[in-house]
C-alpha cells in the first residue's frame, strides 16, 4: 500500500529526540529526517511503501531521478537505491558514509562505467546507463533478516 | 603507422629562417640586411586514411614572406618516394612582396594500403631554402562512407584492454590552415559527442557557445560513474574519416577558460579527470543513439545541476541549454541519409585475444549496402535511458544494455569469483559458458580468468572473454553492460532517436 505522508514536523523530531532540526536521514541516518533529504534534492513530497521487514520512501529529485530509502522497523535506513537522468548528490544520499567513499582508492585509469565500493561498513555500486545513471548503496550488516537486497530493485 | 601521427603546429607562424645568414641581400641605410623569409602555417600535412583510389580533400598551407626583401620562389615541387600519389595546387607565383602571402593545396590518392612519405619542397632565395612540408597518409580499404577504429594499448603511458579508439581531425571554425589531427580519441556508444582535451588541440581555437541570454561563455561538467570531466563548450569543424561536417558543438576538456569544477558538479562525483592520463585517451566521441549528451532535461527551467554552467565572476550556476547549443553526436549533422544511425563493425577475436583489433564504423543505417542489416535482423526498441531489458540465470534487468565504451561485459553474478588484484573482473577458475537473453534472443558468452589472461599476455589490448561484477556484494544493481566482447564478430547497427526504418522508430538496435 501507497500511503502520502507529510513532512516531519519539528514536533515529532524533537519528540523522538533526534538531531537537530538540520540533520539528514541517508544512510544509517534515522528516516524522520528524510525531509530535509527532499529539500536537499529539491525532490517531490515522499511516498512510503510498507513491507514486512521494511519501509520504502520514494521522492524524485528535480533532476528527475527517482531515490528510494529504506529503512528497517526501527526506523534506521539500511540501503538506498537511485535511478534517472544523472547521479543524485550522494553526499545527501550517503550520508555519514559518504566520507568512506569520498576517500576510497579509485583505479588509476577510469572505467568510465561502473564503480564499486565494498567494505563492511558500505557496499556502493553505481552504473553509467547510455543517458544516466543506476545504482544502490547499503549497510551491509544492517539488512535486516530474510531481506534479499535483490528484491529491493523490483 | 600514420594514425600514430600528429601534426606539428605551434602558434603562429613558424619562421623557418630569420634574418641574418647568408650575404647577396641588399642592406637597408641603417645596415640591417634586407632579406627575405619564408614562414609556413605549418611543416606538416596529415592525411590520415584514405580509401584507396579515392583522392582526399585538400589541405593547405600558407606560405608568407616575414622577411624585409622580395622572396623569388623558384619552384614548388612535390618530393619523395611516393610523390606520385600527391598533388598540388598553388596561388604562389615567382615572387612574393614582404608580408605577402600564398597558399599550397595538397590532395592524397593512395593506390596501395601503405603508409606513404612525400613532401612539398619550397625553392627560394631565403636562407634554408627549400622549405619543405612533410606529408603522410595511409591508404585504408575502407568506404568513403566509414572511419577506422582501432583497440590497442591506449595512449603512450596508458595500457588499456578492449578500449575502441580512433583519430579525428579537428580545425578551427572556417580554417583549414587551422587544423590538427589528434590519436586516440575513445570510441563510445554510451555516451553523445566529442570531447578534446585542450592540450592536445595545439593552435585550434574552438569558437566560444555562448549562453544566448547572459552572452556568458557555456561550461560543461559529465559525471562518469567513477569521476568526472569539466571543460568549455566550443564549436570546432570535425573530420571523421572522409566526411568532415562544420561547427560541431564539443567540449574542451581541461580548459582553464573554464576555470574550477563548480561543487555540484565535484561534490559526490569521485575523481576530477582532468588530464589525458587520468582520462584514458585524448578525448571521447560519443556516437551511441541519441542526438545531445543530455537532451530535453538540459533545455528545460529550472536548469538542473551536473550539466551545463555559466560561471560569471568565477562564481558557477546551472544552465539551461537549447538543444541546438548542446554537445552534439556529430554523426546526426551529417548531411541525410547518413545520418541516421551508425553500424560498429568489428572482427572475430580468435581465443583469448590479440594484441590489436582493427574494425569500422560505417555512417548511417540501411543507406547503402555495408550498413544494412540482413533481412531477418531484429530490432529493439530502447528506452529513453538507452537500455533494453537482459534476463540473465532468470532474473529481468531492466537497465541492461549494449555499449562499445565498456571493456567487458559487466553483470551480477555471487556464484562468479572475483579478481584478488583486478579489482572489478571476474577470475573463475576454468572458463565458463554462460547464456543471457536481450529481450527475446539468447546470447552466449564465455568469462575467463581475467587475471590469468592479462598475465599470460602481457602484449595482449584485446580480450574476447573479459568480464567483470559491476555490483558490490550486498549492493546489486539491475543492469548487464553488454561492452566491447560482445561486438567482436558483430556488426552492431545503431538507429538514433528521432530516426525511423518502415516500422522501426529509434532509438533502437540491432546485431
Amino acid at each position: 500500500m501507497t500511503a502520502f505522508v507529510p513532512a516531519v514536523s519539528v514536533v515529532c523530531a524533537l519528540l523522538l529526540g533526534l538531531s537537530p532540526l538540520t540533520a539528514r536521514a541517508g544512510l544509517g541516518e534515522n528516516v524522520a529526517h528524510i525531509e530535509q533529504d527532499r529539500v536537499v534534492l529539491r525532490g517531490t513530497p515522499v511516498q512510503v511503501t510498507r513491507s514486512g521487514a521494511y519501509d520504502r520512501h520514494e521522492l524524485q529529485t528535480a533532476a528527475g531521478v527517482q531515490v528510494r530509502e529504506f529503512a528497517d522497523r526501527s526506523g534506521r535506513i539500511f540501503a538506498v537505491t537511485f535511478n534517472g537522468p544523472s547521479k543524485p548528490d550522494l553526499k545527501v544520499l550517503l550520508g555519514t558514509h559518504y566520507t568512506e567513499y569520498a576517500t576510497a582508492t579509485r583505479p588509476s585509469v577510469s572505467t568510465h562505467k561502473v564503480y564499486t565500493h565494498a567494505s563492511g561498513t558500505l557496499a556502493l555500486s553505481i552504473v553509467k546507463l547510455p543517458r544516466g545513471f543506476t545504482g544502490s548503496a547499503f549497510i551491509p550488516d544492517a539488512v535486516p533478516v530474510g531481506v534479499d537486497p535483490r528484491q529491493l530493485l523490483q | 603507422m600514420s594514425r600514430l601521427s600528429r601534426w606539428f603546429f605551434v602558434s603562429g607562424l613558424f619562421a623557418l629562417s630569420a634574418c641574418g645568414g647568408g650575404g647577396g641581400g641588399s642592406s637597408s641605410s641603417g645596415g640591417t640586411p634586407m632579406l627575405p623569409a619564408v614562414s609556413l602555417s605549418t611543416t606538416a600535412l596529415n592525411f590520415g586514411n584514405q580509401t584507396i583510389n579515392t583522392t582526399s580533400a585538400a589541405q593547405s598551407v600558407t606560405l608568407t614572406n616575414s622577411g624585409s626583401a622580395s622572396l623569388s620562389i623558384s619552384s614548388i615541387t612535390l618530393t619523395g618516394m611516393d610523390a606520385a600519389l600527391y598533388a598540388n595546387t598553388t596561388t604562389c607565383g615567382t615572387t612574393l612582396a614582404v608580408n605577402a602571402h600564398c597558399n599550397i593545396s595538397v590532395t592524397f590518392t593512395p593506390t596501395t594500403t601503405a603508409s606513404t612519405n612525400a613532401a612539398v619542397s619550397i625553392a627560394t632565395d631565403a636562407a634554408g631554402s627549400p622549405a619543405t612540408v612533410t606529408l603522410t597518409g595511409t591508404g585504408s580499404t575502407l568506404s568513403s562512407n566509414a572511419f577506422q577504429i582501432t583497440i590497442d594499448q591506449g595512449p603512450v603511458g596508458i595500457n588499456t584492454a578492449n578500449i575502441a579508439y580512433t583519430t579525428v581531425t579537428v580545425c578551427t571554425p572556417g580554417n583549414m590552415n587551422q587544423c590538427t589531427t589528434i590519436d586516440h580519441i575513445q570510441v563510445d556508444t554510451g555516451s553523445y559527442g566529442l570531447r578534446l582535451f585542450k592540450s592536445e588541440l595545439g593552435a585550434v581555437t574552438p569558437t566560444i557557445v555562448k549562453d544566448p541570454t547572459s552572452a556568458n561563455a557555456i561550461n560543461e561538467c559529465v559525471i562518469y560513474a567513477d569521476g568526472y570531466t569539466w571543460g568549455s563548450v566550443g564549436q570546432l569543424d570535425v573530420s571523421l574519416g572522409t566526411r568532415t561536417i562544420s561547427g560541431v558543438t564539443v567540449q574542451v576538456l581541461g580548459d582553464t577558460a573554464a576555470g574550477s569544477p563548480p561543487n555540484s558538479c565535484s561534490s559526490g562525483s569521485g575523481k576530477y579527470e582532468s588530464t589525458v592520463a587520468l582520462f584514458g585517451a585524448k578525448g571521447i566521441l560519443g556516437i551511441g543513439v541519441f542526438a545531445e549528451d543530455c537532451g530535453g532535461g538540459c533545455a528545460q527551467l529550472p536548469a538542473i545541476p551536473q550539466w551545463y554552467y555559466t560561471c560569471p565572476s568565477g562564481t558557477c550556476s546551472p544552465l539551461a541549454v537549447a538543444l541546438g547549443n548542446q554537445v552534439k553526436n556529430p554523426i546526426t549533422l551529417l548531411p541525410p541519409p547518413e545520418n541516421n544511425g551508425v553500424v560498429i563493425d568489428l572482427p572475430a577475436v580468435s581465443g583469448v585475444g590479440q594484441a590489436t583489433l582493427q574494425g569500422a564504423v560505417y555512417f548511417g543505417v540501411q543507406t547503402q549496402s555495408n550498413n544494412t542489416p540482413a533481412a531477418s535482423a531484429i530490432w529493439y526498441l530502447l528506452t529513453g535511458q538507452g537500455t533494453l531489458t537482459t534476463t540473465y540465470k532468470g532474473v529481468s534487468l531492466p537497465n541492461s544494455f549494449i555499449d562499445l565504451g565498456s571493456n567487458g561485459l559487466f553483470f551480477s553474478d555471487s556464484s562468479i569469483t572475483n579478481c584478488a588484484n583486478s579489482v572489478g573482473f571476474y577470475c573463475p577458475a576454468s572458463p565458463l559458458s554462460l547464456s543471457a537473453s536481450i529481450a527475446q534472443t539468447a546470447a552466449t558468452f564465455t568469462v575467463d580468468n581475467a587475471e590469468a589472461d592479462f598475465s599470460a599476455n602481457p602484449n595482449f589490448n584485446v580480450f574476447a572473454y573479459l568480464a567483470g561484477n559491476n555490483s558490490s556484494p550486498t549492493a546489486p544493481t539491475s543492469a548487464f553492460d553488454w561492452g566491447s566482447p560482445f561486438f567482436f564478430g558483430r556488426k552492431v547497427y545503431h538507429l538514433f532517436e528521432l530516426n525511423s526504418l518502415g516500422t522501426v522508430q529509434g532509438p533502437a538496435i540491432a546485431f
